[in-house]
C-alpha cells in the first residue's frame, strides 16, 4: 500500500530519492529528502496520460509460450496456443487432445499460434498437447493441464456411500446408512431438472 | 412442534473494484452507491428490524472481497456521503417546489427515505456498514460467507496455485473484516469443477452453493436431490439450489417482482429533469445516469412515458401478499418432500444480494416479511443456514459434484466465447510469470517489494469475472474493456520497470492509490 514518507526511515527515503536522481541526497536531512521527493514528483496530468495508456489495446502477444484448455459446456472446450517457433525445425505441427490413454483428436495446425472450440466426449478427462511429427514419433512442443469436460446431464450409477465431515481433521468418516433412492425422489429429481433449466441468469426482466 | 422442512435464503452481494481518484465524478463508481443506498443499508435496516421486534431468523449473506474492502475506502465512503447528500438537496428543491399532488407525496417519500438512509449510516453505523452486518453475524442471525478474492471464476483458471491465492486472499479479507474464519463461501457464479474443494477444505471452508445440477449430475446421483446437501471426499458439503424457491423471485414471467403495482426501474427522474438541476445536484458536466429516485410503478406492458405514479401503500399490501404466498409454498414443498424422503428437507434459494432493493425496489421488505411470517406465523418451516443444517444432520452422501455454474446456460459460455476469451491466454502468462517473480524476489528492496505487491492487485484484479460478463451481456462494454486491458497493462508495465530495474514512483504511487484492493498483500503469496 501506499506509505507516507514521513513514516518512512532515511535509507528507504534514499531509495526513492535515487529513484528520481536526486542530487547530493545522502547530505541530505529527512525532512530535505522528503520535500525534494515531494518537488520530483511528475504532475497528474502526465499520470493521467499514462492510465489513458494503459486502456488502450493490449499486445497481441503474451511475452511466454502458452497453451489453454478450458472447459466451455458440455461437450465443448477452448483450446488457445502461442508459441515461439524459432527454435524449432517447422511450423507444421498437431494439436492433439487425450482422454486417458486414449487419442481422441488429432488436427493439423501451425505450431506458432491458433484457437477453437472443440467438440468432444461430455464427462471425460482430456488434455491438450501441440507438437510435429518426427521420424513417425509426436514430439510434443507444449502441453496443457488436464481438465474434465463439462457433462449435460445425470450420471446411471446406483453407488451410495455415506459420511460425515470431521471439520477439525478436515476429513470424512465414513458411515453404514441404510436410506435408498425412492421412485417419488428420482421422479422429483426429473421434475427439478426440467425446473432449474427454466431458471434463466437475468437481474430483472428488461424492458 | 417439529417443523417439517427448512428455509434456506442466500444473497450473494458483490461488486467489481472500481476506484477512480483520478476523477472527481466517475460514473461507475455509482454501482457501488447505488447497491448500498437500494440494497446493503435496506437489507441491514431490514433485519435490524427484525432483531429489535425479536424476530428469530437466520439468513445468509456471502460479501466479496472486493465489495468489503470498497466498504470500508475513505475515498469511496467519502463520495458515497456526498452521493446522499446530493439526493437530499435535489428532493428538498423538487418537493418544495410547485409540484402538487401524488408526485409531491413521492419526492416527500424519497425525501424522508435517504435522510433516514443518511442517519443510519453515519449516526447508527459511523460509516461502517462492514461492523453494522459483523454485529448481526455476532448474534447468530445472519450467517456472513467469504468468496474468492476477486470473483474469478476458478474453474477457467489453469494454474492451481492462483486458484488458491483466491481462496486464500478470500479467507483472509473475510477474517480481516469480520474477526473470524468464514464457514461458507461463495464460489464466484457458483461455478465448480473437480479439485476445487481440495482448495476449499485445505482453507477451513466447510460449505459452498451450486446450481441445481451440479448437485443433481454428481459422480454419484444423490439420493435426497437437492433437499440435502452432499459431501465429497475432501470434507466439503454442497448444498444445491432448490429451483422451485428461486423462480417465485428470479423469474421473470411467475416472479413477484414484475407485479405491475411494484415501482417501475427503468423510468428514473433523471431523465426527466431540467439540466441545471443534473448538473447542480447529480453530475457537473450533465450527464444523465439513473439517480435512484423512480416515482413510477410498473403498470403493465406499457411505455415508460404510459407509466402510472407509484402508490406505495398497494405496493407494501403486495409484498405482504407475496411474502404470505412464499411462505405458503414453501410449507406445501416442505410437507410434500418429507413425505418422500427420511428426514426434514432444506429448501435453499440463492440470489444476488443487489436484486432486493435495487433491481426489486420493494426486495428488502419482502425479505423482512417472509422472515417474519416464518417466525411468527409458520409450523411447517423455520429458516435456516447452510452450516446450522450439517449440525442436524451431520450424515450425509458422499459425492463428487458435477463442473457447473449458475450463470445461462448452467455452466460456462457466459463468461468464455468469442468475444471474451482473448483474456484468458492473458491470465493463464500473467500467472505464472507472477509465480516465477515470487520465487525469483526472495529479498527485494522496499520499492521492489511495494512494486510486486502492486503487480498482484493488477493481476487478481484482471482475473475479475466481471469484466468477462459485462462484455458478454452488454452492459458496459467499453469500461469493462477498458479495465480488462488496464490491469493487464499495467502489470506488464511494472514488471518490465523491474526487469529494467528503473521503478517509476509516480506511476507506482498513482497505482496504489487507485487499485488498492488487499492493502496487505504480500506477494510472497504465489511462491
Amino acid at each position: 500500500m501506499r506509505e507516507k514518507y514521513e513514516d518512512m526511515n532515511k535509507k528507504e527515503l534514499l531509495q526513492i530519492a535515487k529513484v528520481y536522481g536526486i542530487k547530493d541526497r545522502h547530505k541530505m536531512k529527512k525532512e530535505d529528502l522528503i520535500k525534494a521527493i515531494k518537488k520530483g514528483k511528475k504532475p497528474l496530468k502526465e499520470i493521467k496520460k499514462i492510465e489513458e495508456n494503459l486502456k488502450g489495446e493490449i499486445k497481441k502477444k503474451t511475452l511466454q509460450d502458452h497453451l489453454e484448455l478450458l472447459p466451455k459446456e458440455p461437450g465443448v472446450v477452448f483450446v488457445n496456443w502461442q508459441v515461439d517457433t524459432a527454435g524449432l525445425e517447422t511450423n507444421e505441427g498437431e494439436l492433439k487432445l487425450v482422454g486417458g490413454k486414449k487419442e481422441i483428436l488429432d488436427l493439423p495446425v501451425k505450431i506458432s499460434e491458433g484457437k477453437g472450440y472443440i467438440k468432444v466426449e461430455e464427462g471425460i478427462t482430456v488434455k491438450a498437447a501441440i507438437g510435429f511429427k518426427k521420424r513417425g514419433h509426436f514430439k510434443t512442443v507444449i502441453s496443457s493441464e488436464s481438465i474434465v469436460v463439462p457433462r449435460g446431464s445425470a450420471l446411471k450409477k446406483t453407488e451410495l456411500k455415506w459420511g460425515k465431515i470431521d471439520f477439525k481433521k478436515r476429513k470424512v468418516e465414513k458411515k453404514t446408512v441404510t436410506t435408498k433412492p425412492t421412485k417419488e425422489m428420482e421422479k422429483e429429481k426429473k421434475k427439478l431438472e426440467k425446473e432449474a433449466k427454466k431458471i434463466k441468469y437475468i437481474r430483472y426482466p428488461k424492458e | 412442534m417439529n417443523k417439517k422442512g427448512f428455509l434456506s435464503i442466500v444473497l450473494h452481494s458483490h461488486l467489481p473494484f472500481v476506484k477512480h481518484p483520478e476523477e472527481e465524478f466517475f460514473l461507475e463508481e455509482n454501482w457501488l452507491y447505488e447497491a448500498i443506498s437500494e440494497s446493503y443499508l435496506p437489507l441491514y435496516i431490514a433485519f435490524t428490524n427484525l432483531k429489535e421486534k425479536g424476530t428469530k431468523f437466520q439468513i445468509t449473506m456471502s460479501m466479496t472481497p472486493p465489495l468489503v474492502l470498497m466498504l470500508q475506502d475513505n475515498l469511496l465512503l467519502k463520495r458515497f456521503n456526498r452521493y446522499l447528500k446530493n439526493r437530499i438537496e435535489l428532493l428538498k428543491e423538487e418537493f418544495s417546489s410547485t409540484v402538487k399532488g401524488e408526485i409531491k407525496e413521492l419526492f416527500k417519500f424519497y425525501y424522508d427515505r435517504y435522510q433516514d438512509l443518511y442517519r443510519v449510516f453515519n449516526d447508527e453505523l459511523k460509516g461502517d456498514l462492514i461492523y453494522g452486518f459483523g454485529e448481526l453475524f455476532n448474534e447468530g442471525l445472519l450467517e456472513l460467507i467469504t468468496c474468492s478474492a476477486t470473483h474469478e471464476i476458478l474453474p477457467l483458471e489453469i494454474n492451481e496455485k492462483i486458484k488458491e491465492v483466491q481462496v486464500y486472499l478470500g479467507v483472509e479479507t473475510f477474517i480481516k473484516a469480520f474477526g473470524r474464519e468464514p464457514r461458507g463461501i461463495w464460489l464466484a457464479e457458483c461455478a465448480y469443477t473437480q479439485g476445487i474443494d481440495r482448495i476449499l477444505s485445505k482453507h477451513g471452508i466447510k460449505f459452498t452453493i451450486l446450481d441445481t445440477h451440479g448437485i443433481l449430475y454428481a459422480d454419484m446421483p444423490p439420493v435426497y436431490g437437492v433437499s440435502a446437501p452432499i459431501i465429497s471426499e475432501s470434507g466439503v458439503a454442497f448444498f444445491g439450489r432448490d429451483p422451485e424457491s428461486s423462480k417465485q423471485v428470479w423469474s421473470a414471467l411467475e416472479g413477484y417482482p414484475g407485479d405491475f403495482n411494484y415501482r417501475e426501474f427503468y423510468r428514473d427522474i433523471d431523465y426527466d429533469l431540467p439540466e441545471e438541476l443534473i448538473k447542480k445536484y447529480l453530475h457537473p458536466a450533465g450527464f444523465r445516469f439513473d439517480s435512484g429516485i423512480k416515482l413510477h410503478k410498473i403498470t403493465g406492458k406499457v411505455p415508460l412515458n404510459k407509466k402510472e405514479p407509484y402508490d406505495r401503500n398497494k405496493a407494501m399490501e403486495m409484498v405482504e401478499t407475496h411474502a404470505g404466498n412464499f411462505m405458503f409454498n414453501r410449507e406445501l414443498e416442505a410437507k410434500y418432500l418429507l413425505g418422500i424422503i427420511d428426514r426434514e428437507p432444506i429448501m435453499l434459494a440463492p440470489f444476488d444480494a443487489e436484486l432486493f432493493g435495487h433491481w426489486w425496489f420493494e426486495g428488502p421488505d419482502f425479505l423482512e416479511s417472509v422472515l417474519n411470517k416464518v417466525y411468527n406465523f409458520s409450523n411447517v418451516i423455520e429458516t435456516i443456514n447452510p452450516y446450522d443444517y450439517l449440525v442436524k444432520y451431520p450424515v450425509n452422501q458422499i459425492s463428487e459434484p458435477s463442473t457447473s455454474s449458475w450463470g445461462d446456460g448452467g455452466y460456462f459460455k457466459v463468461w468464455l466465447n468469442e468475444g471474451t476469451d482473448w483474456i484468458y491466454p492473458y491470465l493463464h502468462v500473467m500467472g505464472q510469470e507472477m509465480i516465477t517473480l515470487a520465487k525469483k524476489y526472495k529479498n527485494p528492496t522496499l520499492l521492489e517489494k511495494r512494486l510486486l505487491n502492486q503487480m498482484s492487485r493488477e493481476l487478481l484484479l484482471a482475473e475479475s469475472s466481471d469484466w468477462a460478463f459485462l462484455i458478454s451481456v452488454g452492459t458496459a462494454v467499453n469500461y469493462a474493456t477498458n479495465m480488462e486491458k488496464f490491469h493487464i497493462n499495467a502489470f506488464y508495465t511494472l514488471e518490465q520497470e523491474l526487469n529494467n530495474k528503473k521503478i517509476n514512483l509516480n506511476f507506482l504511487e498513482y497505482l496504489e492509490e487507485k487499485d488498492s484492493i488487499f492493502p496487505f498483500i504480500d506477494y510472497n503469496i504465489f511462491k
